[in-house]
């Protein structure tokens, strides 16, 4: 179909993706035949299976039965994944564009920092454009939670997302024969305390949305840390850019809050 | 629009029976949907999902990859909002969820493969 001499011209690019097995602690899970199994696509595929069960869970437990509860969902996840991508796309605007295999070149790279600030901004304007009124940040929270938790045990055994050199006993060895701090299980670590803290709250009693916003703030500000122990180019003065938008979402989360104290102050200003 | 409250301030109540009866069947009549046939809705939805792709398909004969992948989450986001508007709004149902049925795969395509760190690529 896509024949040189054919009506339509070749795509220009080949559709293969080759993935690196020295790199990584099990990047490839199985093979059938000459194909690999890859371990990241796959666990992210769990995770999100997880996550999404979890939630339908927490609904059911909650006694939701609004389908709005599926267009928040359905917003979070289209918004989170244009948001996860595209600030990748203009942080390595030219190692992308370099590419030859551009398919590869499409689906590769993306972070959980912006997707969970494409997911927000989404589905806060799917709220308004659809007048939807139920907050479904209590039921969101947790899923994500452990959705992320999961998918760092991808990261794990592809390679991906590691930190600096280290001399402690813990570091791990990705493939280069240099010991770096494990990030992703520091990570895992805080999801899952996050998560056992979430579900404490929760118990005691909480306003609509609250454990998201919770969540947010105590995942960017933990992803903030984090960072100075990661392995990303550095872009404004000791920030990378995972900082930078980790500062963006907590501006973002908190506007309510700093918008009010900026008012509180201009009134008192008048008085 | 005065003389319009006017004239509803004037409107003589109507005493005959059978008159309001022919009314209100009238209006009862008038109310109720009729059967529209689930081709047209079927159609639309399918027509908008050849639509989709082509444009998706289309958009990677461009080469810069930047480009291809913004047009393709513009393509992802504006479809996404075409689709659960028709279902909210009740105009085009079918058409919506035949919608929803492409476009939650493509989102999974993007959000699972591929790898998660651009340096990893493999260029």
């Amino acid at each position: 179909m896509f024949s040189q001499n054919g009506v339509f011209k070749a795509l220009p690019f080949q559709i293969k993706v080759t993935p690196n097995e020295s790199w990584g602690l099990k990047p490839v899970l199985f093979k059938i035949g000459d194909f690999p199994i890859e371990s990241y696509p796959v666990i992210l595929f769990l995770a999100l299976l997880t996550g999404i069960g979890i939630y339908v869970w927490q609904l059911k437990r909650d006694g939701i039965k609004s389908s709005n509860a599926f267009y928040i969902a359905l917003f979070g996840i289209v918004g989170g994944t244009i948001g996860a991508k595209l600030p990748l796309i203009f942080m390595y605007w030219e190692e992308i564009s370099s590419s030859a295999n551009t398919l590869n070149a499409v689906l590769q790279g993306r972070t959980i920092i912006g997707g969970l600030i494409g997911g927000s901004i989404s589905v806060l304007i799917a709220k308004r454009i659809f007048n939807i009124k139920v907050r479904m940040g209590n039921q969101l929270a947790i899923p994500i939670l452990v959705a992320m938790a999961i998918g760092r045990v991808g990261c794990l055994l592809r390679g991906c997302c590691y930190g600096i050199q280290t001399q402690l006993p813990w570091g791990i060895d990705f493939g280069d024969h240099i010991l770096r701090h494990p990030t992703q299980i520091y990570e895992i670590i805080f999801d899952v305390a996050m998560v056992i803290y979430l579900s404490l709250r929760k118990r005691k009693g909480v306003k609509p949305g609250q454990l998201y916003s919770i969540f947010l703030n105590g995942y960017l500000s933990f992803r903030f840390i984090l960072e100075f122990i990661r392995v990303e180019k550095v872009s404004f003065i000791f920030l990378t850019d995972f900082q930078i938008l980790c500062i963006v979402g907590l501006l973002f989360i908190n506007r309510k809050y700093l918008l009010s104290i900026f008012i509180r102050k201009e009134g008192m200003e008048h008085e | 629009m005065s003389d319009n409250n006017e004239d509803f301030k004037n409107e003589k109540p109507n005493n005959d029976v059978n008159e309001q009866e022919n009314l209100n069947q009238h209006n009862s009549n008038f109310n109720t949907p009729l059967k529209k046939s689930p081709w047209g809705d079927i159609f639309l939805g399918l027509g908008l999902v050849f639509l989709l792709i082509l444009a998706i398909v289309a958009s990677l004969y461009i080469g810069q990859v930047g480009i291809i992948s913004i047009v393709m989450f513009i393509l992802l986001a504006c479809s996404t909002f075409l689709s659960v508007r028709f279902i909210r709004r009740g105009t085009h149902p079918i058409a919506g969820k035949i919608l929803l049925v492409i476009i939650i795969p493509l989102t999974l395509l993007l959000l699972i493969f591929g790898m998660c760190a651009v340096s990893l690529g493999g260029f």
